[in-house]
Order: structure tokens, then sequence, then C-alpha cells
């Protein structure tokens, strides 16, 4: 479905950009991780922009946030733990983002954002956050 | 489950048939009675009650192997977070009866575990296409993220429990 009422528009546009500055920073993260943790970052940068062109093919085409050509996290990436951390963050606030984004759509569109919440959520927990009752930024 | 039919046996005597005497300042009057239709129990909640009897499993399985307390219990103080957030009293809460988990041994106990929370997630997102209040579609969405994030949660614990045999 292609919306156009502003109110939910705003929250699919919000998912995009929230999953466009993920795959920012997991390029960031990718930087300071080895091994399996690098290997998943990159999988993820694949993955996330999958869920961006999902995201994007329900709006108009002048609707579609452009990709910014930095982000910069909310936890700065300067080492592995931090690289750890700050991609935790993001995840459990994408939740939140889906949350919203599910309150204000129905039928197909509000499943992908539910199990693209519950794939945050999950995620967040892969990079070493703890669970929470109702993910959010701690 | 805990106990699922204590709700419906309290919902069922609430709404049996009744017969009202609507009183009068006149005395001389009789009182009028008014027939009332009997109204079907509202259906319990599944979320509520698969809420509760997670909680009843993480009490059980603390019950049977107490050194997991740590992690399950911040998971079985999550769950209640969500029951009450679902509408759950306290009442309810409190009378929740610890479910012992089918396993002796502490790595299927976490196993056993695992396999709840992966339906209680999986129901929750269900739960989400039918309801049509956008704060309970919310609402249903952060619980069933938090549920699904057990998942990988437990799986470290089954993990370290192997490491540490």
């Amino acid at each position: 479905m292609t919306y156009t009422d502003p109110a939910v528009v705003a929250t699919i546009q919000n998912a995009i950009r929230s999953e466009q500055n993920y795959v920012y920073a997991c390029g960031l993260a990718g930087a300071q991780l080895n091994g399996g943790a690098r290997r998943r970052a990159v999988a993820q940068m694949t993955a996330r922009q999958q869920r961006i062109q999902a995201l994007a093919s329900m709006l108009t085409d002048s609707n579609v946030p452009t990709t910014p050509p930095a982000f910069t996290p909310p936890t700065a990436i300067e080492n592995a733990r931090s690289a750890r951390t700050s991609l935790a963050e993001l995840n459990n606030a994408l939740v939140g983002v889906y949350a919203q984004m599910a309150a204000s759509t129905e039928g197909e569109d509000r499943a992908f954002a539910v199990a693209q919440a519950q794939d945050s959520a999950r995620t967040a927990v892969q990079w070493g956050a703890a669970s929470q009752a109702f993910p959010t930024v701690e | 489950m805990p106990d699922p039919t204590r709700r419906a046996v309290l919902l069922g005597a609430i709404a049996t048939s009744a017969t009202v005497v609507v009183g009068c300042s006149n005395s001389d009057q009789q009182p009028e009675a008014i027939e009332i239709e009997p109204t079907a129990p509202p259906e319990p909640d599944p979320n509520v009650l698969d809420e509760l009897a997670l909680i009843g499993a993480y009490t059980g399985a603390i019950n049977a192997f107490p050194e997991l307390r740590g992690t399950l219990g911040v998971i079985a103080d999550q769950h209640r977070g969500h029951a009450r957030e679902l509408g759950a009293t306290e009442a309810e809460l409190a009378a929740i009866t610890p479910i012992p988990p089918s396993a002796t041994n502490i790595r299927p106990a976490v196993t056993e575990l695992i396999k709840r929370e992966r339906s209680a997630a999986n129901l929750r997102a269900d739960s989400t296409a039918a309801a049509q209040d956008p704060e309970a579609v919310r609402a249903l969405t952060f619980i069933a993220a938090s549920e699904a994030s057990h998942v990988p949660e437990l799986q470290d614990v089954r993990r370290a429990l192997k490491d540490g045999s």
C-alpha cells in the first residue's frame, strides 16, 4: 500500500531515516569490530538496506527521504566495545520507531512493522544489551 | 496455564441473569421488578492469561533451579510489567501458581522457557493484527519485541550452562 496520509508518512519516513542511520553506524562499527562481529555488522548493513527498500515502497517517490551523507551516533563509536553499545542502543531505539509505525498502519504493513520491532529488539540483545520490558534507549 | 478458569468463574458469577428490584420513595407502591437480560461474560484476554502463565513458568523454573534466579528473575519482572500493561490486576499477579518445569535438568528447563518465549512473541505479534486502538497496537508491539529479545538472552544462559558443565 502507498500511504499519503501525512501522519502515517511521517512514521514511515522516521523508520527509513533511523535505518539509514543504522546502516551508517554499522559501517563505522565494522571498522572497529573483528571476526564474527564484523561479519554480523556487514550482514546487517545489507539486511537493513533491504528494509529501507521495503519501507520506501510504502511511500510515493517524493516522500522517500534521501540518504544523509553522514550520521553521528549518540554513543560515539571509538572501539569494539562502544561499537557494540552503539548498535545495541540504535536497535532499541528502532523498536519504538516501529511500534509507532505499527500503530499507524494496518494489515501486512503493520505485521511488517511488528516483525522489524521484534528483530530490532533481538539484535539489540545480540549486540550485548540486556532485554527490557519495553525496549528503549536507557 | 495458571488456573485460567478462576477469571472465567468470577466473571461468570457477575454476569448471571439477575432481577433488579427498583426502590420507590412512596411506600404504598409496590417496587417494580425489571428483568435484565443475561450478558455473556467477557472472554478472558489470551495475552493476559499467557503472561500470567509465563510468570508462573519462570517462578517454577527459579524454584527448581535457584542458581538461575538472577537472569530469570529479571525476565519474570518484565513479564509482570507486560501483564500490568495488558490489564492484569495485582490480585491476579499475586495469585499466580508456580509451574514447575517438566524437565528435571537445568538446560532442558531453559529450553522450555525459550519455547514459551517464542510462542508468546508470536501470539503478541498476531494480536496486533486485530487490535483496533493504536495505543493497544503500540503496547503489543513493544511487548512482542521484548519477548522476542528474551530468546537470545535465554540462549546465552543455556550456552553458559553448557560451557560451564
